[in-house]
């Protein structure tokens, strides 16, 4: 589960002070799908980003499973990264000089997965690139580079998974096979998932969905009730 | 570990190709270790070895004089002593040689070796075509050459040549020569008669300059106990040095360890060059990687891992660069005996020592990772959000200690690895302070010329403008390059200038010397017959100057011990045959600077006057008492003045001078110095008619001497020319590196450049454009470190005549331009020629 409390995010730009975040709580349960939406600028980047560590905020604390990352060094949040959270970025970021299978292979090396090599097969199976995990990612399609930044994601069994406009750079066709790859593994792991996104019609799949404007939580709606693992309701 | 592993190999498999020229850097740099340690380690192993062949004997006894009575009589003690196996005598003297029945050819002074049967005891004399060597080759008038003097007299085997009053028979030419180690030095090419013969020949005539040597072949493990008892033993006989094989060996072998680590400073200059180009590279190949190093934090990679992951690639790299540099230095070492074997002496064995290979090694993996660590911790700074925001600047105003601490580690080991190579920490520290210093001056000038370009910026022509905007381009390495090319420029331009320099130093001289050649050893009873030659020939009055050998026995009737002085040159001084003249006035190029110079009647009491060199030297003042043997007499005479001599503007110059009354009657020979006839005819003949008179005479032959420094020099310089082609050759490859790393930058800017409407043609101008003025820089800052080296070194070091040599410069910077020129330009090609529309679409 994350829960954060007071989290603002304060950047300075030349010399002028810029806040992305203003004091937002938010309090999200083990397995809940929640699509994250609002207009450019309005912080949803920004939020996902303290949550999977990758920043640190201005104020405020943030707590993944009741640890407090704030207070976490980078070491230590690479750590907690390398075994808890999974990203997807919008424009995919493979690594350009390993090929498919290896970009798979990379988080499972880093904490030292015994069976990684037979994982990474597998994952390359799920995510229907059987025969190219050797190509390298500038000779995949950007949908065949999102499916491979989506296995690499699921990898080590991230209890997390952070998706940052994940059908952005796609074409709708693309974009909504991709999606629907995502759900799919998500559903069958029980992973927790935040993804922010533009597209309306994808957030409306969502358990519940969060609307930012200019740093602030301006709705917050459940749209379908599942039974997630939460020690106390919805 | 397994991440750290497999990351590191696939990212090598991927980006090796663009760290190419880090592993050259780091081969030419082992290579060239590796390589000149095996060689001098060879030789020592050699010279260890073969000790004996050096000196062809156990245990030598030599002097300058013939051996008086009672040497002679110690002597034969020896050699019926009961650990002596035999013993041989040897001449060695200067003397002229002519051809029989070849009118017109010229005398040559040669280094004659007149020898005794058996002979050698060790190593072996090998003759030209296989022929076998035995004293009955020598034997009734037989003689032995080497081949440059058959050339030089346009001889064969078989032909007739005049040694003093007798005539010889070339029968075989000399290849090698045991014991001959260093010839470079010697005045003329060596010829080998037998020692009866000598004596026939009257070449040991008085005041022959030859050297008396005595071998000896001892019992096994005798020798070292026999010099100690000998050199007591002789110990009171002026002029007679006693050695055994065992103390040239260690004074070889320390000379050749010195040798052997200035040479290898010279491979750790290229290293160390290499390394500062591999430290840039590192620096831009990081921020070529910050998103993958990002992506690699994101999943969970931490600082440890990943920068093990990257430092593991540099140590990699450097591991294939030193091994390829090993590679290198045993294609070198096969290559010298094809090139160089007859020049040196001794039977080495050519091949890697594994002590030198594994030098090398290590020191090319200590190179890679001490210049590479400071870019890589940059890692560290590298923040994983730049996935998800492209602002990097996140505090990093806060003082870096690991950075710190690495950086003085870096240094420290620095210092430490060039003290081992130098085997002396303070040698060590100065060659890192003197590059160091070297580095910052060629640094500052080249902030000053880019700083200077930048004013061309605001210029109208779009081409100029765009090209030299390029060197200010992010990520380029404008000032390494600069520093680097312009370094390996400055040590080709300055050893040429210097060169150029000393070379007209020396044809200057020859133009107005006052003399030309030197006749030395000319008897009393030949006097008047030479000077009628001299006559003849130059049209002038002939001087012929009286001299007498002598050496120094007693300093105010003390007798001089050599042990107590502690100043070398004062001990060089006090042990040398002095050759003195005696004369009533003053020449021209003498001053008086102490006392006065004597009334021009001969005085009843011996009385000299000294140079300037023993009154320093030797702290000799007014009124001390000097006491000389001459020919085993002994003369006292006082110093009555100190006289300074101009030597660059003399003919003859003497360190003693006799007053007239004391040495007329001493055994004497005279000299001359003279302005002979230009080369050509009229010189040869004028030669030749004074050796067919007088056989005993030499004559030294300025020209030739000339010749030789002028040979020595080309092989210096063409030696140091080489290494500053390496060092040229690494700067070469720091600017590919530079290019090739800053590659996608340049085809971004053309392609956009191209969309905008501009045409190959001007692409192509820009990137001329660039790299002239880069290798104009280069050039520039080569050549003024160049100017400033040559004026230094010629007016502090050698004290000659600086002037500036047009041609080199030029040359130089010119070069320098084609050069950087042609390698920016092919290194650059796909930029020029790449469609813009792929590229564009890539970003």
């Amino acid at each position: 589960m994350i829960r954060l409390a007071n989290v603002s995010k304060v950047v300075t730009s030349g010399s002028e002070k810029l806040t992305i975040l203003h004091a937002v709580e938010l309090f999200i349960p083990n397995g809940q799908f929640v699509a994250v939406v609002g207009p450019s600028g309005s912080g949803k980047s920004t939020l996902l980003g303290l949550i999977a560590g990758l920043d640190a905020p201005t104020s405020g604390e943030i707590f993944i499973d009741g640890e407090n990352i704030t207070r976490m060094s980078e070491d230590e949040l690479a750590a907690l990264r390398g075994a808890k959270v999974g990203f997807i970025f919008q424009a995919f970021h493979l690594i350009p000089s390993l090929t498919a299978y290896e970009n798979i292979l990379v988080p499972m090396e880093i904490i030292g997965i015994r069976d990684a090599r037979e994982r990474a097969q597998r994952l390359l199976d799920d995510v229907g690139l059987h025969d190219r995990g050797h190509h390298y990612p500038s000779q995949l399609s950007g949908g065949e580079q999102q499916r491979v930044a989506i296995a690499r994601a699921f990898s080590n069994d991230p209890q997390i998974l952070l998706a940052d406009e994940p059908t952005g750079n796609l074409d709708s066709k693309n974009g909504r096979h991709v999606f629907e790859l995502l759900l799919r593994l998500n559903r069958e792991r029980g992973t927790t998932l935040l993804l922010v996104t533009h597209d309306h019609s994808l957030a409306d799949l969502a358990d519940r969905k969060i609307s930012l404007r200019d740093g602030r939580i301006v709705e917050d709606r459940l749209l379908h009730f599942r039974i997630v693992d939460c020690g106390f309701g919805i | 570990m397994n991440f750290v592993w497999n990351m590191a190999y696939r990212e090598l498999r991927a980006s090796w190709h663009r760290l190419l020229f880090f592993f050259l850097c780091i081969a030419v740099g082992v290579g060239s270790i590796v390589s000149l340690r095996s060689l001098i380690q060879k030789v020592s192993a050699s010279v260890t070895s073969e000790a004996r062949a050096l000196m062809t004997a156990d245990l030598q006894v030599s002097s300058n004089n013939q051996w008086s009575d009672e040497t002679r009589t110690i002597l034969e003690r020896y050699i019926n002593h009961g650990s002596v196996l035999g013993h041989t005598e040897i001449i060695e003297m200067p003397t002229m040689i002519s051809a029989v029945n070849k009118p017109g050819s010229v005398p040559k002074l040669v280094e004659l070796k007149a020898v005794q049967a058996p002979y050698p005891f060790y190593g072996q004399m090998q003759l030209a075509g296989g022929q076998l060597y035995t004293h009955s080759l020598l034997e009734g008038q037989g003689l032995l050459a080497g081949q440059s003097l058959l050339t030089q007299l346009e001889l064969k085997v078989g032909d007739e040549v005049r040694l003093g009053k007798l005539n010889f028979t070339i029968r075989g030419v000399i290849e090698r020569e045991p014991g001959n180690t260093m010839n470079a030095f010697s005045f003329g090419p060596r010829v080998m008669i037998d020692y009866a013969d000598a004596q026939a020949a009257g070449l040991l005539s008085f005041g022959a300059r030859a050297r008396y040597r005595l071998l000896f072949k001892t019992r096994e493990g005798e020798a070292v106990k026999l010099t100690r008892q000998l050199r007591r033993e002789l110990e009171s006989q002026p002029g007679v040095s006693v050695r055994s094989y065992r103390d040239s060996e260690n004074r070889l072998a320390e000379s050749l360890n010195r040798v052997e680590d200035y040479l290898s400073l010279i491979g750790l200059i290229i290293l160390v060059l290499g390394g500062i180009g591999i430290s840039s590279v590192t620096r831009v190949f990081v921020q070529q990687k910050m998103k993958t190093i990002a992506i690699l934090k994101c999943l969970g990679g931490d600082n440890r891992r990943v920068l093990g992951a990257y430092l593991l690639q540099v140590l990699g790299l450097g591991l294939v660069g030193s091994l390829l540099g090993v590679l290198l230095a045993a294609l070198t070492v096969y290559l010298v005996p094809r090139y160089l074997g007859d020049r040196i002496p001794l039977n080495i064995e050519y091949r890697l020592t594994w002590e030198a290979t594994l030098q090398g090694l290590s020191i090319g993996l200590l190179i890679s990772f001490l210049f590479s660590v400071l870019p890589l911790l940059e890692i560290r700074q590298i923040k994983p959000i730049l996935l998800l925001r492209n602002d990097t600047a996140t505090g990093r105003q806060r003082v870096d200690w690991v950075r710190l601490g690495v950086g003085a580690s870096v240094l420290l080991a620095l210092i430490g690895l060039a003290s081992w190579q130098a085997g002396s920490l303070k040698i060590g520290g100065i060659f890192l302070g003197g590059l160091a210093v070297t580095a910052l001056l060629l640094s500052l000038v080249a902030s000053f010329l880019i700083h200077s370009l930048k004013q061309v910026r605001h210029i109208r022509s779009f081409v100029l403008r765009q090209g030299i905007n390029s060197l200010y381009r992010p990520g380029n390495q404008t000032k390494i390059i600069l520093m680097a090319v312009g370094l390996g420029a400055f040590f080709v331009i300055g050893v040429r200038s210097l060169q150029a320099n000393l070379l007209d130093e020396f044809s200057l001289n020859l133009n107005d010397v006052a003399a030309d050649m030197y006749l030395i050893n000319i008897q009393k009873d030949q006097q008047a017959e030479v000077a009628a030659l001299i006559k003849k020939a130059t049209g002038a009055e002939a001087k012929l100057i009286p001299v007498v050998r002598a050496r120094i026995v007693k300093v105010n009737n003390e007798d001089v011990k050599l042990e107590r002085r502690r100043n070398p040159a004062g001990r060089g001084l006090l042990s040398r045959e002095y050759t003195i003249t005696y004369r009533p006035n003053l020449e021209e190029n003498e001053t008086i600077i102490r006392g006065k110079i004597w009334e021009p009647a001969p005085g009843s009491e011996p009385e000299i006057s000294i140079e300037e060199a023993l009154h320093n030297d030797l702290k000799l003042d007014l009124g001390d008492q000097l006491t000389f043997d001459i020919a085993g007499r002994h003369v006292t005479a006082k110093i009555t003045s100190v006289r300074r001599v101009d030597w660059r503007n003399s003919r003859t110059g003497f360190l003693i001078l006799f007053r007239p009354g004391s040495l007329e009657q001493a055994p004497q020979t005279l000299i001359s110095a003279i302005k002979g006839p230009p080369p050509g005819q009229a010189r040869a003949a004028f030669q030749r008619d004074l050796v067919d008179r007088s056989p005993n005479l030499s004559i030294i032959d300025v020209f030739d001497i000339v010749e030789v420094g002028r040979r020595i020099l080309n092989d210096i310089s063409l030696a140091v020319t080489f290494v500053g082609a390496f060092v040229f050759l690494a700067g070469v490859l720091i600017l590919i590196g530079s290019i090739a790393m800053t590659k996608f930058h340049r085809l971004y800017e053309a392609a956009i450049l191209k969309t905008l409407g501009a045409k190959k043609k001007l692409i192509i101008y820009t990137v001329l454009v660039e790299y002239g003025a880069l290798g104009l820089l280069a050039g520039l800052i080569g050549s003024a470190a160049a100017v400033a080296l040559t004026w230094t070194v010629c007016k502090y070091g050698l004290e000659i005549a600086w002037h500036f040599v047009p041609a080199i410069n030029f040359i130089g910077v010119a070069v320098t331009v084609l050069l950087v020129t042609v390698v920016g330009v092919a290194s650059s090609w796909d930029v020029m020629i790449k469609k813009p529309l792929g590229i564009l679409r890539a970003e």
